[in-house]
């Protein structure tokens, strides 16, 4: 039976690759014609910023095509490409055109379909001298069973595929998990539970328990049906800091890893996410809960920290909708994009300054997080069977890559390291006959 | 055999302490779609009189549940919760019931709640003039605290202390006046109308997933939750269920001096009005369905009544729940051609008035759970109703039926209730006059209402349904 599942595997695979042909091969042809185009130029920042799909392809289809494109574009050394989509929403590209003046070159793609095939049209506009300098036609054969394919496969090809590492039983009340490289070079896993942060080494594929830190909250304390938490690690200036916060207190507690044991600092009055940099200032960012609910207020609260000390009477302010989840990407600490989950389950992209770029009229799962500055995980808004969708968020862009099926439902998604490996940690509660028992997955990119 | 199955489940409950208060600190419910807070849902009952706890009827019963916090709760299936206590634990060896406060716990103010409120809470319960407070009473040896764990000892063995424990007038009360325990506290009273309730952040068991209840006494609202007759409704947008209670409305002549006459013309009156607005005739001190003796008296013709109680200045004391009926009554006794004033008092009040005034007429209301024993019942009238009639005669009656109750003989049982229900009635000092029977509606957009072993909706988890 085994065998014979194997063998359907196989079978299903070729199918993929032969199907899969006709959208590669155009892809390649288009990048082969920018990347010559391009051949002899050097240090050159090229970004397409307009993409428009006559074809009668799906959207879904045309999303792959744009992902195959941008690979191969990626690959090339000699040139710089920016990813910016955002979205592709209606057969149109949406492009967050806020680092458009950091761009040499401007590409323009467009999709038309031709009797049985499907045609490219390739433009490249020069800033330099202000007009258009290569405009090219590419063509291929797109057959009906590819198209089929392409709208069922769910982003299978290999470059973006994310798959599941490893699987933990897990106890019912942890708010969150963050992994951090100490000072040692080993990497430490922080669980977070309502009164303690139970602290992992990572030894091979396993988890040692090493320390715990309990956690002492007093008045005013706001019982709630609705536990969370969440947890912040960060190295600052050398120093490693940790902080935890949830929904039935005003305070957070905040932590400096000092000569090997975690000293208290004074409590935060907002719940921390972690540290970013605005316009070479530090900040730790972060919002409050409505206390005693399930959902922030809508504040993001960026406070001026420099060592040790976080500066909570000159605190900034961003008013953002009422919301479940949120998460900062950042590329060495330098805040690139701004991630929301709003209370109305829609997901809302902002720039590093904070603008929202887009809002998504699909409504997704509560959870939201994003690893490295490139990698956003969303669970969906279902309560039965639940799903992870993937997007590639490098440089203030956010596009779909990836979808799967998780048996269970999404508690929380956070940020990760596991067999060398950087990914997601997904909180999952499965319903079984019996009651219900957890697990926490982790999930990244094979070939990270 | 029904107090042993909640013993049981009790000392259950308490072997599984660890998982209930998990499950109550907790919640586990977060999905990829949260539970969504929000909404409101509106509850139609009588209007209270003032937010002092009040349980002498069923509406009151709801009521005092949303504002005020129990010690325990009993659900139907006889398994006992709290929301105050971390832990409770009856030691056989030294005859003692401790509780263990929860931590961080605040009043509705957000002023804290400590052992000392749940000793004066207790002692206040006892100090009550109930028959659940008098039976607690008598088993309790010392009440005493240490840090934050209150210590009941007991005079003999009881394991029973903390079923008892569950009655619904055993409540967490503040020093100060309009600061509540309750999952709701009162924001806005437009008297005749409406009550806005909002959720108590403070909350022990949690904050409620509702923006706020609005509690409506008149009919601008279209209720959520409702009472009134079994299977009115059925057919509807509405959950039916069966409260379990009923609610019976006396006559009572506290004084001695007081004409035949004068008692069967009130009777008559009084049961011609209660018929006139639906309600059940009861003939018996508890239920007809129940009770082992029946209650048969004559009625005056109308003519005769009107002359007997016409020439007379009479004041008819009620007890304030029965206050909602007031504009009705008043119709009734105008068209009738009677003058009776009507006064009302709380029942926190009524002791006082009774020892210092001589009422002749009071009308009383009282709740009792059908699951209830016969045995229980009697004794609560008795006790609760006799006034200044009761005496050594009842006292004695009273002990001979807690002895028959450990003889295990049916048949003894009755015949002493029998013996207790013939005293009253020869006595003469209460007569039966109605019966209100209820089901709860609940609108089938509102999902997690739990029903207690009382017959309370408890809205806890209540929140509307997407």
């Amino acid at each position: 039976m085994r065998k014979a599942f194997r063998g359907f595997f196989f079978v299903l695979l070729l199918v993929n690759y032969f199907y899969a042909n006709g959208i590669d091969n155009l892809s390649e042809k288009v990048s082969r014609g920018i990347r010559d185009f391009f051949n002899g130029k050097y240090n050159i920042n090229i970004s397409i910023v307009k993409f428009d799909n006559y074809s009668g392809l799906s959207n879904l289809a045309v999303q792959k095509y744009y992902q195959l494109l941008v690979s191969k574009l990626e690959s090339d050394k000699n040139i710089n490409f920016i990813d910016l989509m955002i979205d592709l929403n209606k057969d149109r590209g949406e492009f967050n055109l806020t680092r458009k003046n950091e761009l040499n070159y401007l590409i323009y793609i467009k999709l038309i379909r031709n009797k049985n095939k499907v045609g490219v049209g390739a433009v490249i506009f020069s800033k330099s001298v202000d007009k258009i300098v290569y405009i090219k036609y590419f063509e291929n054969i797109i057959s009906e069973n590819e198209k089929d394919l392409l709208n069922i496969a769910n982003y299978g090809f290999k470059e973006s595929a994310f798959c599941k590492l490893a699987e933990l039983d897990s106890e019912m009340n942890l708010f969150d998990i963050k992994t951090i490289m100490d000072t040692k070079g080993e990497y430490k896993c922080f669980f977070l539970y309502p009164k303690k942060i139970l602290i992992y080494k990572l030894k091979g594929n396993n988890l040692d328990k090493i320390s715990s830190i309990k956690l002492k909250w007093v008045r005013p304390f706001y019982p709630t049906l609705e536990p969370e938490g969440k947890l912040s690690i960060f190295y600052f200036k050398k120093a490693l800091y940790l902080s935890a916060g949830n929904n039935f207190s005003t305070v957070s507690k905040f932590f400096m890893l000092h000569e090997n044991r975690w000293e208290e600092l004074t409590d935060l009055d907002f719940v921390p996410f972690g540290i970013v940099d605005l316009n070479g200032n530090y900040y730790i960012a972060g919002s409050n809960y409505e206390y005693g609910m399930n959902y922030f207020n809508g504040k993001i609260v960026l406070s001026p920290f420099s060592l040790e000390k976080v500066d909570l009477e000159n605190k900034l302010e961003k008013r953002v909708p009422l919301f479940y989840s949120i998460d900062f990407t950042t590329i060495k600490d330098r805040l690139d994009s701004v991630h929301i989950i709003d209370k109305n389950y829609n997901y809302r992209f902002y720039s590093a300054d904070f603008i929202e770029q887009s809002v998504e009229k699909e409504k997704r799962g509560s959870s939201l997080c994003s690893v490295k500055g490139k990698w956003l995980a969303v669970s969906d808004y279902s309560k039965l069977t639940d799903k992870l969708f993937f997007y590639k968020v490098e440089n203030g862009s956010k596009k779909l890559i990836y979808e799967t099926n998780i048996k269970g439902e999404i508690i929380f998604i956070s940020s990760g390291f596991l067999k060398k490996n950087d990914g997601f940690w997904i909180y999952i509660k499965v319903k079984k006959n019996y009651g219900k028992e957890f697990k926490l997955q982790f999930w990244s990119k094979s070939n990270e | 055999m029904e107090k042993s199955s909640n013993y049981n489940s009790g000392v259950k409950a308490m072997s599984n302490l660890t998982k209930i208060f998990v499950i109550l600190l907790i919640g586990a419910t977060l999905f990829a779609i949260k539970i969504d807070y929000g909404g409101n849902i509106t509850i139609r009952l009588n209007e209270p009189s003032s937010f002092s706890p009040s349980i002498s009827n069923y509406s009151g019963l709801i009521f005092s549940s949303l504002i005020y916090e129990n010690f325990f709760y009993l659900n139907n299936n006889g398994d006992i919760t709290t929301h105050i206590f971390r832990d409770y634990k009856y030691d056989k060896s030294i005859k003692t019931l401790s509780l263990k406060l929860k931590e961080n716990l605040s009043f509705s103010n957000g002023k804290p709640i400590d052992i000392k409120n749940v000793k004066n809470s207790l002692n206040s319960f006892l100090n009550q003039d109930l028959l659940s407070s008098k039976k607690m009473r008598k088993i309790i040896k010392k009440i005493g605290i240490d840090k934050d764990i209150l210590y009941v000892e007991l005079l003999y063995n009881n394991p029973d202390i903390l079923t008892l424990m569950t009655v619904p007038e055993l409540i967490l009360l503040s020093e100060k006046y309009q600061v509540f325990s309750g999952i709701f506290y009162p924001e806005e009273w437009v008297k005749g109308k409406y009550l806005i309730l909002k959720p108590n952040k403070f909350y022990p068991g949690g904050r409620s997933y509702i923006e706020y209840i609005r509690v409506s006494f008149s009919g601008d609202f279209s209720p959520d939750i409702f009472l009134a007759k079994p299977g009115a409704f059925s057919g509807y947008n509405y959950n039916e269920f069966k409260s379990g209670i009923y609610e019976n409305i006396y006559i009572c002549f506290p004084e001695e001096k007081i004409g035949q006459n004068s008692k069967i013309a009130f009777y008559t009156l009084l049961r011609q009005y209660y018929k006139s607005v639906g309600l059940t005739e009861l003939n018996s001190l508890t239920s007809d369905e129940e009770s082992p003796i029946s209650i048969n008296i004559r009625k005056l013709s109308n003519r005769r009544m009107r002359s007997i109680l016409r020439y007379s200045k009479i004041e008819l004391y009620m007890i304030s729940s029965l206050k909602g009926d007031d504009e009705n009554f008043k119709e009734f006794l105008r068209k009738k051609g009677l003058e009776i004033d009507t006064i009302y008092v709380s029942g926190s009040n009524l002791q006082n008035l009774l020892d210092n005034n001589p009422i002749k007429y009071l009308l009383v209301q009282k709740l009792f759970k059908k699951k209830t024993l016969l045995e229980e019942k009697i004794s609560k009238i008795v006790r609760e109703m006799s006034f200044k009639r009761f005496n050594e005669k009842y006292l004695k009656l009273i002990n001979e039926l807690d002895e028959v109750k450990f003889l295990n003989n049916e048949e003894l049982l009755i015949d002493q209730i029998s013996k207790i229900v013939n005293k009253i009635v020869n006595d003469g000092f209460i007569y039966p006059i109605a019966q209100k029977r209820y089901s709860i509606f609940i609108n089938n957009k509102i999902v997690g209402v739990e029903m207690d072993y009382y017959g309370r909706p408890l809205l806890q988890k209540a929140r509307l349904s997407k």
